[in-house]
């Protein structure tokens, strides 16, 4: 008996050591984005967009954001643009962590194919997600043609349109926590 | 590997025995490193199989978390006799996945990282993940046709400090690089 229980000691012991190690290795994977220079917690509205729009068409890919009775953030994202690799990569860490979930992501670009690296880079296949040929629709349908930008919809309207840097203070700003949209 | 021979010694451990139990060692060591490494930071591999052109719709961190729940129970339950040869299957089926996983990547040009066995490098699904899926089988195919110890009490013991050992071993292999770093004097410091 006690033999067994040395063995299961032993086990835990070492599936602890193991585990300890692969936290210190998320950590360290970690420690290099912590130390780029900060990003700017401004948020502010975009004066051009067309408040109070509801699109003609919504494409099929985020048909859940048209239906929504509650607000939804539509993140439009180009792959021309660094500030949205480092918003791609915030959203990516909180996936990572079980987060972002009610996001959606409009990805503008001229070039299909790299919006499909650029998805593919930071997971986005895990949002609902739309690739924008040449940013036509965001610019056609609500005169959104900067970016990173989220849309803040209610009831498949746009409610606001906003230019930020940092997912954080934009949750801030729509004051709206995690996980609840 | 015959019966006779495996239970030729005064403590049922025969020389068939303690090649299964290096293998079993082997085996849930490579299990309990990946699947702590999964537990911990899912989304590195639900990147590296969102790529692949089998996975259009990605993997949901609750699924690869999952999988890692499943890799450690079974990494634990290889050294238990009564259910050793279960455990054996379940490993068989997670080395199937390895095996498809790197020959998805391998084939398919895979370029991100996986993460791996806890790794921090850059390498993706490949032939390292089809190499360590093919030892998985062939040592859960070797725990399956070998008989019971005559002692099960005995291998259990034998088979968790194998275990321990092993896992130490590749534990330390694969996390190099973190402790090489730890242990590397900082600039500022004499």
């Amino acid at each position: 008996m006690l033999d067994i229980v040395f063995g299961c000691v032993l086990l835990a012991v070492i599936a602890a050591l193991v585990l300890l190690f692969a936290m210190f290795g998320e950590l360290a994977s970690r420690m290099p984005a912590e130390r780029r220079p900060e990003r700017s917690a401004d948020v502010y509205p975009l004066e051009d967009a067309r408040l109070g729009v509801e699109p003609g068409r919504w494409p099929e890919s985020l048909a859940g954001v048209s239906g929504a009775t509650g607000p939804s953030i539509v993140l439009v994202l180009s792959t021309a643009c660094t500030t949205c690799d480092d918003v791609a990569a915030q959203v990516s860490g909180e996936l990572d962590q079980g987060g972002a979930g009610d996001l959606a992501v409009v990805v503008s670009t001229g070039d299909e194919e790299r919006a499909w690296t650029f998805i593919d880079r930071y997971g986005l296949r895990r949002l609902p997600h739309h690739i924008d040929d040449k940013g036509q629709w965001v610019g056609d349908e609500f005169n959104v043609r900067m970016s990173p930008t989220a849309m803040v919809f209610q009831s498949g309207r746009l409610h606001s349109a906003m230019v930020f840097q940092d997912v954080n203070a934009l949750r801030e700003t729509v004051s709206v926590p995690k996980g609840v949209l | 590997m015959d019966a006779g021979g495996l239970r030729g010694s005064s403590n049922g451990m025969g020389g068939g025995l303690w090649v299964v139990v290096v293998l079993d060692a082997v085996t849930a060591s490579i299990l309990l490193i990946a699947g702590m490494a999964k537990a911990v930071s899912p989304g590195q591999l639900g990147q590296a199989l969102a790529e692949l052109p089998v996975v259009r719709n990605g993997v949901s961190t609750g699924a690869v978390r999952g999988l890692a729940g499943v890799e450690i129970a079974t990494a634990l339950l290889l050294p238990v006799p009564p259910v050793r040869v279960v455990a054996a299957v379940a490993a068989g089926v997670l080395g199937l996945g390895f095996v498809g996983a790197g020959l998805a990547g391998w084939l398919g040009g895979s370029t991100t990282a996986c993460g791996c066995f806890g790794s921090r490098g850059g390498r993706p699904l490949g032939p390292v993940n089809v190499a360590a899926g093919v030892l998985v089988i062939v040592s859960a195919a070797v725990t399956v046709r070998a008989p019971a110890a005559a002692d099960p009490a005995h291998y259990f013991r034998i088979c968790v400090v194998g275990i321990a050992l092993a896992t130490l071993c590749l534990c330390l292999w694969t996390h190099r690089g973190l402790i090489r770093e730890l242990t590397r004097p900082l600039s500022s410091s004499r």
